[in-house]
């Protein structure tokens, strides 16, 4: 089962390895350094957009800004900025799809990438209800300080392992 | 001279210590890239502001007072990181052209992205008044935020460049 399932993600990686896109950024010299850095940009503002809410939950800046007014500030910039990154990254992944595929940080970063997103929806459907009880808080409630810490790690740690793939 | 400078630094037990363990220069380059996340969504957020994109429920001074620590704690932080980068592979950078033009472009976004922030704090009053923000203004935000932008993606071209 486990055998099949893997030659399945073989077989995907190499279908999508073999598009012509694909083909065009692999051969190439400059679409990957481009894209990359249009990666590197929409990176920058998830990361940076997350981690100023994340760091507001902990109450560690901007504690006399109420949280939602925070977060409806900047969530449309992680928004944005996301969608932007999984299009250039699934850009980047297809030049060399069999390769990442089976690149340990690769995998590390699309798993801490799932958390991150698990994190989230937890906050948005549990701690985040009742935001108007404390949204002038200099300190969240704990849930709403761990999920800031959860979250503020996993970005740093994907930043890092999407960091090392280039390295292996 | 520069090269004989970066051949120099190359040499020194401080370069050559750093250059054996081969985890600092990726760990170095994700705090890099940690602390580009906080510059750019900064300036990003600002100019924005400034044209009346994004956070219009909060004034110019507001705006500009948070983010402005995040943009020079994170510019120290890249300065050392940088200097760090450099001592490992000096050569890598300062004979590379991608690395020369990124370095003589911060100053022409980080002086006008500080006196605009020193500006707004002098009299934060006038900024936040309706329409405060001139055309010129924000012409000028748009194409600091441009060089700011060109700056990351020089960054990243260091890896693509020749150098000697």
């Amino acid at each position: 089962m486990l055998e099949e399932n893997l030659s399945l993600i073989g077989r995907v990686c190499a279908w999508i390895g073999a598009q012509p896109f694909a083909v065009e950024i692999a051969e190439s010299a400059w679409l990957f350094p481009i894209i990359e850095s249009i990666h590197v940009l929409a990176l920058a503002l998830v990361v940076g957009s997350i981690a100023m809410v994340d760091l507001r939950l902990l109450g560690v800046v901007a504690v006399r800004t109420r949280v939602t007014e925070r977060i409806n500030h900047l969530l449309p910039y992680t928004w944005a900025a996301f969608t932007a990154a999984v299009v250039s990254g699934g850009l980047l992944f297809s030049s060399q799809a069999a390769t990442y595929c089976a690149n340990i940080h690769f995998q590390l970063k699309l798993g801490f990438l799932a958390l991150a997103g698990i994190n989230m929806a937890v906050f948005h459907l549990a701690g985040y209800r009742d935001v108007a009880k404390w949204d002038s808080d200099i300190k969240p409630p704990g849930s709403a300080r761990i999920a800031g810490g959860v979250s503020l790690s996993l970005w740093v740690a994907i930043v890092c392992f999407g960091r090392w793939i280039g390295f292996d | 001279m520069l090269l004989s400078f970066a051949k120099w630094l190359a040499a020194t037990p401080l370069s050559q210590t750093l250059q054996a363990a081969l985890w600092v220069v990726p760990a170095v380059q994700s705090v890099h890239i940690l602390a580009i996340a906080a510059v750019m969504t900064s300036v990003w957020v600002l100019t924005f502001r400034l044209l009346g994109l994004s956070g219009r429920g909060r004034l110019v001074s507001q705006v500009s007072g948070d983010v402005a620590p995040w943009i020079w704690w994170a510019l120290g932080v890249l300065l050392l990181t940088g200097i760090i980068l450099i001592i490992i592979e000096p050569s890598r950078e300062l004979t590379n052209a991608a690395f020369l033009t990124k370095m003589s472009l911060i100053p022409v976004a980080a002086a006008p992205t500080y006196v605009l922030q020193a500006a707004v704090r002098r009299d934060a009053a006038l900024w936040d008044r309706q329409g405060a923000v001139s055309l010129a203004i924000k012409i000028g935000a748009v194409a600091v935020l441009g060089v700011w932008i060109a700056i990351a993606v020089l960054g990243r071209f260091i890896a693509y460049v020749e150098y000697a």
